[in-house]
């Protein structure tokens, strides 16, 4: 199975800059300017984990941050599903009213 | 104003979605499906700017959300989280979403030193965590997560070496009202019961091997 830093590769190659690996788990934090922001940001990552069918984690710490974390855990570590899922949130994340 | 509100206090309440855990109160819902859970974070984190006090808000497979609220400045309870419980509660209330607070718990460890001093900067450092103070910034309690994702880190003085154990164990802390019933199935897994002394807060058990684990509670801990 491929380690944390070729996992980082194959997120950086597919414009994940965001995304880091570690201990086979991807991990990436939005700030968003207020904590109802960050809610607002948890609600649309939750939205695009079901249109992916697959969950992050995800946790809203104050003062703005929501932090996701994906794995696959029929794996026990990452796969394609956990590429497709940040590929389709950091999207979801880019579009104009967000 | 910030009142303290004790965890004898709060239990009396009657707020019986939540339980007190550390220094602490959770709680978790379970909404019906991961984007529904998702709308219920949105609307908490509005129902914490309103009331300026901001609680930790996990949302986990397959519809849960998990709250904890606590008041930093005070190391303990305030009004603040009753009146944020409340509020969380009556949406959750008004939404049909099923709680389950008995499945609460917070994991930390226990290192046994003759001298914390010399030992805790190594575990900070391996760790990246940072000191938890008392209230009057006066004494570490613990170590902490700054990102409040791992486990407490806590030290427990000893006074001659602990050779014959473990010198680590896990702390366990659950609601008080599951707490007998979880010492129960530990022993029927193959647990002993080494000592229950200081229950209610805690009960020591012991694995086959001798490694230890305390379950532990906020109850008879003079608060």
């Amino acid at each position: 199975m491929a380690g944390d830093e070729e996992w980082e590769a194959r997120f950086e190659a597919r414009g994940l800059k965001d995304w880091h690996v570690r201990g086979s788990q991807a991990h990436t934090t939005y700030s968003c300017g207020s904590f109802t922001a960050a809610g607002e940001v948890a609600a649309i990552i939750a939205r695009v984990c079901d249109e992916k069918n697959h969950h992050a984690e995800i946790d809203l710490r104050y003062p703005d941050q929501v932090r996701v974390t994906t794995w696959s855990h029929d794996v026990g570590g990452l796969s394609q599903r956990d590429l497709d899922l940040a590929r389709a949130i950091t999207v979801a994340m880019e579009r104009p009213q967000y | 104003m910030t009142n303290r509100v004790t965890a004898t206090d709060f239990t009396a309440l009657g707020l019986d979605d939540w339980r007190v855990l550390r220094s602490a109160i959770e709680a978790n819902f379970a909404c019906g499906s991961y984007a529904e859970a998702g709308r219920f974070v949105a609307d908490v984190a509005v129902l914490c700017d309103e009331r300026e006090h901001h609680a930790s808000v996990d949302l986990r497979y397959p519809d849960l959300v998990h709250v904890t609220s606590t008041t930093h400045s005070l190391d303990g309870l305030s009004n603040r989280d009753v009146e944020l419980a409340r509020a969380v509660s009556a949406l959750a209330k008004e939404r049909g979403y099923h709680v389950s607070p008995g499945d609460s718990v917070a994991l930390e460890v226990a290192i046994d030193a003759m001298d914390i001093d010399a030992v805790r900067p190594f575990w900070q450092t391996v760790l990246g965590y940072v000191p938890e103070h008392t209230a009057d910034g006066e004494q570490v309690i613990a170590l902490i997560d700054p990102e409040g994702m791992g486990p407490a880190i806590w030290f427990q003085q000893m006074d001659e070496p602990r050779t014959e154990r473990n010198r680590i164990h896990l702390d366990v802390v659950v609601p008080h009202d599951v707490a007998e019933q979880r010492v129960a199935d530990t022993v029927a897994a193959g647990g002993t019961l080494v000592s229950d002394a200081r229950a209610k807060a805690f009960w020591v058990l012991a694995d086959a091997e001798g490694n230890e684990a305390c379950i532990c509670t906020w109850q008879d801990r003079g608060n």
